[in-house]
């Protein structure tokens, strides 16, 4: 018989411990982090993980051993996931989120934004026009559960009581309050980001239909003179809650525009990147509708003077202005401030322009 | 690239900067509607269990009377409102990017989340795949419960509003990669997660750990010619799985087969021990075949 000496059986044998130490290693990030490893193990982890690739490419060579092949396979996925898919530490990275990311991306989209703030706008001119005209029309943009008292037949006293409830007085209740308004608002914000996968066509909707509540109830109010005391009850939360409903709604839009315009892009590969820049917006959104709804639980229920609730119009409107216009500059964006405003869309069109050739940080080619 | 699997799974490979392509399996939609509820109900319970503790530490308050402004049940319901909201929307989030791409639900099963241009799993992504989770299974679900909720009652609304959920909940169906609505917002795949342990080497000696060549059957070039990478991986199948999942009688069959087949016959005229016999054929098959291999000739089928 001819002798054959089996080079998979060799090639097995001598690579064979290596292959269990990174198994060892594998396992352990898998279950407790890259923080479990020591300083030598997390030294060796990489290039135990380029011997098991390059093991890999030599058994699919060589070896016909099927269960050696698929072991290999299998190894090597998951210690590409261990060295490649590194884990942040969720607390630093949230703060990183908020105060540098949260900001950029909403400037990126801010033509998502202004057409979510005018959707909104052109709802409540509607509502506020069309109640005017007839006040039958409240309850058609009113739900009966969202008017609690405020109908047209109530009088201007019964109206003007609503602006100073206190909603029970109590920290108890205000806490339950703030908590329900929440969740309430957060629940539609994040309704407004998952319906853009649809064109953006019933975000849209979403939107205006959000403003037409909100003109309806101003019309009912300024038919009484109690306009301007209206504006100063509902617009302390109201900036912070509609800024984050419309952000949400911007991010729906920014879906939706990636879903029908994707231009270089495939338009899977375009959604992709579209989708998980705009649940960034949303996440961050849900924040926002966090402070709302304390401001609107126990500020709104707390302070009735008409003077301070215009100033903290004042202080919420020029906060959010100032946050998403400074903070956490991009590199490209401090560039842009001293180049002027001329060369500003240059840059951008530039950066747009590499942008699709830049490999994203540590991944190999597209499927 | 995508390519069909042997085992008729779909496969996706991955190129790694390295450039070498890992290949992955789809999860099967059963492994992932497994996964899904073995998370909802994880959900669940800690919502149960949130509410509880914390009606406990209220003071009770089970008692059905008026609620005035200072009840303690009041709290009760807010901070059960508040752990309803996080837990249903960030437990997904949470423990994917916690355990990278592996809810509680897909480890137990066994699958995980990738990325599908092969990058890591950032924030940003794994907040789009979980985001649209309302819309996708709340929603319909909700629908099915009370069709009044949703908005239309009756008519093309409503007719319009079914097709539209059925759409979105039926997403997996409908497109190649098995994706949700929410993976497709990231540009997410679910995959298998490779979990293959080494097994012994088959022509290894099991007494010495050395290379098995002093068998007492041995095979002429021209008998091992016959057969193919194919036949010879099904025999490695055969062999791993006896004696658990294979009785003696199917490997005496397989012998005699193989026998018939390459015309062997045993030296001293017995019949071999089945077992013995196919490992040692087994050895001199994939020897003779990884040295065609090696001059570049890959047998893939038997010859006739």
């Amino acid at each position: 018989m001819p002798d054959y000496t089996l080079k998979s059986f060799e090639f097995r044998r001598e690579r064979e411990a290596q292959w269990r130490e990174l198994e060892e290693l594998v396992e352990r990030v898998e279950k407790r982090g890259l923080q479990s490893l020591g300083s030598d193990e997390l030294h060796r982890l990489p290039s135990l993980y380029r011997a098991a690739l390059s093991s890999l490419s030599v058994a699919r060579a060589i070896s016909l051993d099927k269960n050696v092949t698929a072991y290999l396979e299998g190894l090597s996925a998951r210690a590409y996931f261990a060295v490649y898919c590194r884990k942040r530490y969720l607390g630093s990275s949230a703060l990183t989120f908020l105060l540098e990311t949260f900001p950029q991306l909403v400037r990126g989209m801010r033509w998502a934004l202004l057409l979510a703030v005018a959707l909104v706008a052109l709802g409540a001119a509607a509502g506020y026009v069309l109640t005017a005209q007839d006040s039958d029309r409240y309850f058609t943009f009113v739900g009966e559960d969202m008017a609690g008292g405020r109908t047209p037949a109530a009088s201007a006293d019964e109206l003007a009581a609503v602006l100073t409830d206190d909603g029970g007085g109590t920290a108890t209740m205000l806490t339950s309050f703030a908590a329900f308004l929440f969740t309430h608002n957060a629940k539609i914000g994040l309704l407004c980001f998952a319906l853009g996968f649809v064109a953006g066509v019933p975000v849209m909707l979403l939107l205006f239909i959000n403003g037409l509540g909100l003109g309806a109830m101003w019309a009912l109010y300024a038919s009484h003179d109690l306009g301007f005391e209206f504006f100063a009850w509902v617009m302390p939360h109201g900036v912070t809650e509609l800024l984050a409903v419309c952000l949400c709604g911007a991010a729906g839009l920014a879906v939706g525009y990636g879903v029908v315009f994707p231009g270089r892009f495939r338009r899977l590969d375009n959604l992709a990147r579209r989708g998980r820049q705009a649940a960034a917006v949303a996440v961050g959104a849900v924040v926002m509708f966090f402070i709302a709804a304390l401001i609107e639980g126990f500020f709104r229920q707390l302070v009735y003077s008409t003077d301070v609730r215009v100033l903290m119009i004042v202080i919420t409107a020029t906060a959010w202005t100032l946050f998403f216009t400074r903070v956490g500059r991009t590199p490209v964006e401090r560039l842009a401030r001293t180049v002027g405003r001329a060369r500003r869309a240059e840059l951008e069109a530039a950066v747009r322009e590499i942008e699709p050739l830049r490999p994203a940080p540590d991944t190999g080619a597209t499927p | 690239m995508r390519t069909l699997g042997a085992e008729g799974g779909e496969r996706l490979a991955l190129q790694t900067p390295e450039h070498v392509a890992l290949q992955f399996e789809l999860a099967p939609l059963g492994s992932r509607l497994l996964a899904v509820c073995i998370d909802v109900l994880i959900v669940f319970l800690a919502v149960v269990l949130v509410t509880a503790l914390t009606s406990l530490l209220a003071g009770g308050g089970s008692g059905l009377g008026d609620i005035d402004a200072d009840d303690p049940r009041l709290l009760v319901e807010a901070v059960a409102q508040l752990a309803t909201f996080f837990i249903w929307n960030f437990y997904f989030i949470f423990t994917e990017l916690r355990w990278q791409g592996r809810t509680i639900g897909k480890r137990a099963v066994g699958i995980r989340v990738i990325a599908r241009d092969g990058g890591p799993l950032s924030s940003g992504l794994v907040f789009a795949r979980n985001l649209t989770r309302d819309v996708e299974m709340l929603l319909p679900l909700m629908a099915l419960a009370s069709p009044s909720s949703i908005g239309f009652a009756s008519g093309w609304g409503l007719a319009l509003t079914w097709v539209w959920l059925g759409i979105m909940a039926l997403m997996p169906l409908f497109n190649r990669y098995h994706a949700r609505v929410g993976d497709l917002v990231a540009g997410t795949l679910v995959v298998n997660a490779p979990r293959e342990t080494l097994l012994e080497d088959l022509v290894a000696d099991r007494s010495n750990g050395d290379v098995a060549t002093q068998h007492p059957y041995s095979f002429t070039q021209e008998q091992l010619d016959l057969y193919g990478i194919h036949e010879l991986q099904i025999l490695e199948d055969v062999l791993r799985r006896y004696p658990s999942h294979i009785d003696f009688d199917l490997l005496l069959t397989i012998a005699r087969k193989i026998q018939r087949k390459v015309d062997w016959h045993a030296a001293d005229g017995r019949e071999p021990d089945a077992y013995q016999f196919l490992q040692a054929f087994y050895a001199a098959q994939r020897g003779r075949l990884e040295h065609k291999l090696l001059f570049g000739k890959r047998q893939e089928r038997k010859v006739r």
